[in-house]
This record gives C-alpha cells, structure tokens and sequence, in this order.
C-alpha cells in the first residue's frame, strides 16, 4: 500500500474517531446541563473541552454557546463539522481503498452536517440530532466492518481508530478523575457521565453493579481487557494491528512500531490497582498519552516518512 | 398531463430527434413515444433523483473562486442521445484512420521528419509550436504508438454530417462521465433498453488496462502499471480515483514516486516498489521539475531521464501536444493522405490558416463572418466569434492578427446539431457535440460510445463544464 494512501486511512480514522467521541461527550454533557446551575454547567463545559485537546471561547456562556463551538465552528479546526469534514478529504483522496458505501455513507454525512445550522438543531430536538450523528459514526463502523477486507487498509484505519481512542480515554480520565487538585473528588454524578461520555455505563454495570465507586471507574476504564472503549483493549488492538501491517521477518523479531506499541500495552496489561489510584493517576495517564505519542512517530517513522536509502533493496 | 415537448424548437440546426418537419427520426421513436407517455411530472422526479445520486456518490468536478462549494456535479441529462449503427461505423473508421495517421506523423517528426523534409508540413509550423517537445527527439516509444488515449471532438455540422473540431491528444478526460451516465440511465429507464440494441461500454477500463499493459518495457512479465494524478484539487480527479480502482491499479501522486538510477519506485507501507507503466494525467510541462518546469511541484524529478532510458513506460507519450495544435489541425487532412494514401473519412471544420497569404486576405476581409482563434490558447481565450462581435473588437482584433499571422487560424461559424434535453420542467433542444474515446496499444479500440456535451443554456454553443455545459449518454445502437 502506498504510504500517503496508509496516512491519509489512519487519520480518515484518527478524525473520525475524534468526531464520535465529541458528539457522545456533547450528548451526555447537554443532558446534564438540563439540570445544572449556569455556573457549574459552564465549568463542566469548559472541561469537555479540555478533554478533546480543545479552548473554549472566552465569553461563552450558555449551552447554547458551547455547542455553537464544539460542534459548529468553521474556524475551529477541531469542531465536530471540521472533523467530519477532515475525515471526508481524507477518504476522498483514498476513495479507490475504502468501499463505495462507507465512502457514500461519510459524504452524505459531511454534506447534511455542513447543510445544519444551530438554531434549527435548537429548536426542535437537540438530542435526536446527536444520537442521529452518532448512529451516523456507528453506522460507517459497521459498513466498514461489512464491506472491507482485512488487508492493509482495513488495518491502518484501526490502528488511526484506537491510537486516538486510547489517547482521548487517558485525557478524559484524566480531566475527569486526576487533574482536579482544586475541586475535590469526583462526584457521583461526574463519574456517571464520565461513563456515559465513554459509552460504558452499562457495560461497567454489568461488571461492578451500579454502585460508583471512582477506584472501580478508573480500573474499568483503562484496564479491563474485555470492553472496546478501555485503553487495554484499544492499546491491544493497536498493538495487534501493527503485528499485522508489519512485514514477516525470519529472525522472528518484532518491528520496531510493535516494540513500541509494547511498552504501551504492558503497562495497561501489568498495571497494579495502586498504579491507577490516587497521586499516580494523573502520572500513569500522562505516561499513556506520551506513549501514544511515541507510537504515533514510530507509525511514521517506519510506514510513511521513511529514508528512501532505508529501503533501496528490493 | 402536459405535452413535455410543447416549446421545442426547429430551425436551420440540425436536430438529433426530429426531421425539418417535426416527425421524430425512427430510431427516436421508442424514447419519444416513452416520454409522452411519462410526462413531465415522472421525468422531472427521475432527473432530481439522478442529480442526487451523483452529489452523493461525489461524482463532482471542482470549481475555484467559491468559498465553501467548491465540488459541484456536473449536469446529466436524462434522455440518451442515440446514434443509429451506419453513422456509428463511418465516426469508427474515422477515427481509426485520424489516429492511424496522427501516430504516424508524431513518430515521424520526432524522428526522421519525412514530412517536412517533403514540405507537406512547414517546418517551422513544427519545431514553433509550443508543444513541440525538443527533448522527445530520437526517444523510443513502446510501439510507436504515442497517443494511447485520445478524446477526439466531433460535431454534426447542419447537413447532417460529422466533422471533426479538435483532437485532443495529451491527456483527455470525461470517460468516467460516459460510464457514469450509462450507469444512471439503466436506474432511471431500464424499460428503454429493451427497446434499443445499445452497445455497452463498460468493459472500457479493461481496455484501457490491457493497451498500457502492452506498453510495459519488453523485460518485464507482469508490469506495475499507476495513474498518475495531480491530486485531489484536480477537476479531473473522480475521474482518476474512478479509472484507478476500476482497473485495480495503484493511485499515485507526484510524492509517492521516486526515482532513483533511472528507475521510478513508489513508496510503500512495505518499503520502495518498482514502477513500470505510468498512466499519467499531468500535462508534459508537469511531468518533471528537472526536464521540464522546474516549479512544478506536481511532477517527479527525474521521471523523464526513466522514460528517455526505457525503464518506464507513459501513456500518453510526451510530447503529443504538437498534434492537436490548432494550426496543425488544418493539415490534419493532408497528413491523412501523406501517411495513409486515404481521403479523410471524418471531414475538419474548414479553416484558414492566417500564415499563408491568400487564407490571411480572405479572414481580414470577413472577420465578421468567421471565429478566429489563437493558435497557442484554449478554452475560449484570445479568441473572436465574428457575428457576435462590434466593429470596434473585429478592428482591434485584426491588428493583432496582421501583427502576427501566424499564431492565428479561422474558421467559419458551425450551427451545432441539437438534441432533446430535459430543461425548466419541459424538453428543449439544446447545442450537442461528440467526444467519443479511442485507445491505442498493441490494437487500437474505438469505444462504442461517447460523451455528448451539452450546451444547457439556451442558444449557448458552449459545451465545456466551466461555462453551464453538462452532459448525456450516447448510445450506439447494434446494426
């Protein structure tokens, strides 16, 4: 596979990835703010925003206000419409490896987010046009599982998925959970949402009951090796999916992306329950995201940008 | 219901549909008798749902200067313009004999010269134009055949007859619109087919396939063949993505070539490929910074050094561009009868060749009569339509062709054919031309099909898609 044909699938991936998450995390945040004094909800706000690597605007206010930029913004580059839309050029350039109906499906989508205005979302249902775009996110997933071959494309587009999973569970965990010196411990209806940002409310139910104990949260969350929204089991798929792109050696060596990946999945894999807890928390998931990162620039380093004189043998 | 052809015009143009006296043409009959009986309502349903598969199978073309919709579709009529097999088997032999002959003179005046040694081509005409490219002198093409793909123009002038108005000889598009359209009007009037013995088209790609697999350097069995794309900011680029993965072939940009001893490789996720044939759809001067225009940031630097050494090959070969300059056109005729010994079968437009005194009186004396273009332009620049021209424009004008002669031909002004276009809710005729497909390889193949472009403003006589044209299916019916 081409190397600019594997960046352009891994980052159609990476974005839309991002897209889903922001829509669920704005789904959940918007129910909750139903309830909430303008203060708290503003402050809550401001964190989803930090959560997806994003500033929020100085005078925003409102709910209203905060979706206008999370999702709307033409001239923030990591609103929902502009990841969509990052997504869409992305397949576009790669229409020939991706099928005819997840290419279809994404340019129908991009074209009726870039047809919606705010206030037309406002005034009737907010909620239902969330959950449409998030059906619309799953709805690809499932095309793309139904209609590709597990080959290269297939691969390099999970790993962009789960890269940018596990690094977007580190930071709302983080956010969520350790970075909150000033504010105290999480209450219990912040580690609901927190949950629920990650679709996970009902599957850590299944495990530990509906009883929110915040040590029980964290430990679902990044090291349950069962559940597709923890960063075990995106780090494993990682990890497995660069065991799958990497060319067969005879030494039986592993590539060099793989050692990295590695490192990454065993510290999700070997974890002790005190690694999660309380001052070293917010240090492991610094840890996760910096490992990310590493895998990232091995990604490239190896798939992508390589030195031409790396490769002259043929 | 509503008679949808209530305000069709007939006049002096030939129409496609109907004889002079408004009787439908036979092989009409059927398309005609079917859309009495749908009416304007069910037609005007199953455009607008054609016009919304396109946008979103994104099968759009890129238009600059808007902010925001930079991708647009590109018009499709629903009713197939339909070419009975007769006058399909003299626009075939046509354009085998045109292509035949035009291979014959590019092999010829990049090497021996035969034809200007015998002064049937001026000299200078040759080594002056533009496109004449110097370094393609003496470099060995896979079986001579330098136009692999050609798009030739034809228009049906008023007696009925087809002539051609241009050959477009370098890198030709809008193939993927005759496929794509065929592939609607199966959706929107499969009843219709039933009807008509249609030729297909589909296996085009196929074709398209096994002449650039003929063209691989001889040592090699199974050759790495790519398309070679400017990129997704192309106009062109569906078309591109289309061709490609209807061929299977890899999709390339400018960047993931390399070349390195002569040899061009592409980079991969599992390290550097070699690269055999090259289906390129970048203009010449693009092709490679160091051959050729050096701030060509599209191209691949040392491409033409490769190709020059034989160790790949591209379609079409550079260089081409002499060909179907407009000036050359005109010898089109004589260069048929130098190689081939043949009367052309598909008439050119008649044109003056402002170079040669007595044409230069004659296009002076009438400049409001006659289109005059020049020689080095495209796409309606640096060009003046008499008739519709003032006083002041056709003075100013002929200065500039008394000034330089030579970068100026004319020719007369055509009514084009019209055909039935479904426009503002009824059916109207509308100005059609002809651009049917011709690969050369190992064989050359005539697609039995075309694009048909049409002018959709009314009166218009301009088909380009930059400028309100959009386009129909062709059919070719079997004999």
């Amino acid at each position: 596979m081409l190397s600019r044909v594997a960046d352009s699938l891994y980052w159609m991936s990476r974005y839309l990835e991002r897209a889903e998450h922001l829509a669920r995390m704005t789904l959940v945040r918007l129910t909750e703010s139903i309830e909430q004094t303008p203060e708290v909800a503003a402050k809550d706000w401001r964190r989803v925003f930090a959560a997806l690597y994003l500033d929020a605007p100085d005078d925003a206010r409102t709910a209203h206000d905060f979706v206008q930029a999370l999702v709307f913004d033409r001239t923030n580059p990591g609103s929902l419409i502009n990841c969509v839309a990052a997504a869409r050029d992305n397949a576009r350039q790669v229409r020939e490896h991706i099928s005819g109906e997840m290419w279809e499906h994404l340019n129908r989508q991009n074209l009726r987010l870039r047809a919606t205005k705010l206030d037309d979302v406002w005034s009737g249902e907010p909620v239902e046009f969330f959950v449409r775009e998030i059906d619309a996110f799953n709805l690809f997933q499932g095309l793309a599982g139904a209609t590709l071959s597990r080959v290269t494309s297939w691969q390099f587009m999970q790993l962009g998925c789960h890269v940018e999973r596990v690094m977007l569970l580190a930071r709302l965990c983080d956010l969520f959970m350790a970075g909150r010196e000033d504010e105290g411990p999480p209450s219990a209806s912040d580690c609901v949402s927190m949950l629920k940002m990650c679709s996970a409310f009902e599957a850590y139910c299944r495990v530990h009951t509906a009883v929110i104990r915040p040590a029980a949260i964290i430990e679902f969350l990044a090291l349950d090796p069962d559940f597709p929204h923890s960063m075990r089991f995106a780090a494993d798929q990682v990890a497995m999916q660069l065991f799958n792109i990497a060319p067969k050696s005879e030494e039986g060596r592993r590539s060099k992306p793989e050692r990295v990946a590695g490192r990454l999945t065993a510290m999700l894999d070997f974890a002790e329950p005190d690694d999660v807890s309380g001052e070293r928390l917010h240090v492991f998931l610094d840890q996760v995201q910096a490992q990310c990162h590493a895998v990232h620039e091995q990604i490239y380093a190896t798939y992508v940008d390589y030195p031409v004189e790396a490769h002259l043998v043929e | 219901m509503t008679n949808p052809f209530r305000s069709y015009l007939l006049d002096e143009a030939f129409d496609e549909m109907f004889t002079r006296d408004g009787e439908p043409r036979p092989h009409y009959q059927a398309l005609h008798n079917l859309l009495l009986e749908l009416g304007q309502g069910e037609i005007h349903r199953r455009q607008a749902s054609v016009e919304q598969s396109f946008l979103s199978q994104g099968i759009t073309f890129t238009v600059y200067g808007h902010e925001e919709a930079t991708e647009k579709i590109f018009p499709t009529d629903l009713l197939p313009r339909i070419l009975p097999s007769d006058e399909w088997a003299r626009i075939d032999a046509g354009l085998r004999q045109r292509l035949t002959a035009l291979n014959l003179f590019l092999a010829d005046i990049y090497n021996d010269g035969f034809i200007l040694e015998d002064g049937v081509v001026p000299r200078d005409l040759i080594f002056g134009c533009k496109n004449y490219l110097r370094a393609m002198r003496g470099v060995a093409v896979p079986r001579n055949a330098y136009v692999n793909v050609c798009g030739t123009d034809l228009v049906r002038i008023e007696d009925g007859s087809f002539a051609v108005l241009e050959d477009n000889l370098r890198v030709p598009s809008g193939v993927s619109y005759m496929i794509a359209n065929r592939e609607v009007l199966k959706r929107s009037f499969p009843s219709l087919f039933a009807n008509y013995a249609v030729r297909p088209i589909e296996d085009y790609a196929q074709a398209l396939l096994s002449v650039l697999r003929s063209l691989s350097p001889a040592a090699v069995t199974s050759p790495r063949i790519v398309l070679l794309t400017p990129g997704v900011f192309n106009s062109a680029y569906f078309e591109h993505t289309f061709l490609a993965r209807q061929m299977g072939i890899e999709l390339v940009e400018g960047r993931d070539l390399l070349v390195h001893d002569n040899v061009v490789y592409m980079r991969t996720t599992l390290g550097l490929k070699r690269v055999d044939v090259i289906y390129r759809r970048i203009d010449d001067d693009f092709i490679d910074p160091l051959a050729f225009r050096s701030d060509s940031i599209l191209g691949v630097p040392g491409l033409f050094n490769a190709y020059r050494a034989g160790n790949v090959a591209i379609a079409n070969a550079l260089g081409t561009g002499v060909a179907d300059d407009k000036a050359v056109y005109a010898y089109v005729p004589r260069i048929i009868k130098y190689y081939l010994d043949q009367d052309p079968i598909l008439p050119n437009i008649d044109t003056y060749l402002c170079r040669e005194e007595k044409d230069l009186g004659y296009v002076l004396a009438n400049l409001d009569k006659l289109v005059v273009k020049a020689v080095g332009e495209s796409g309606g620049y640096g060009m003046l339509v008499g008739p519709h021209s003032t006083k002041a424009e056709q003075e100013a004008f002929g200065e500039k062709v008394r000034a330089n002669p030579s970068n100026y031909i004319a020719q007369r002004t055509i009514a084009l054919s019209r055909g039935p276009c479904f426009v503002d809710g009824g059916i109207e005729g509308r100005h059609v031309d002809l651009r049917p497909f011709i690969l050369t390889g190992a064989e050359t193949t005539v697609v039995p099909g075309a694009l048909t472009r049409v002018a959709l403003k009314r009166g218009s006589l301009v088909v380009n898609s930059s400028q309100g044209g959009g386009s129909k299916d062709t059919w070719v019916l079997r004999s």
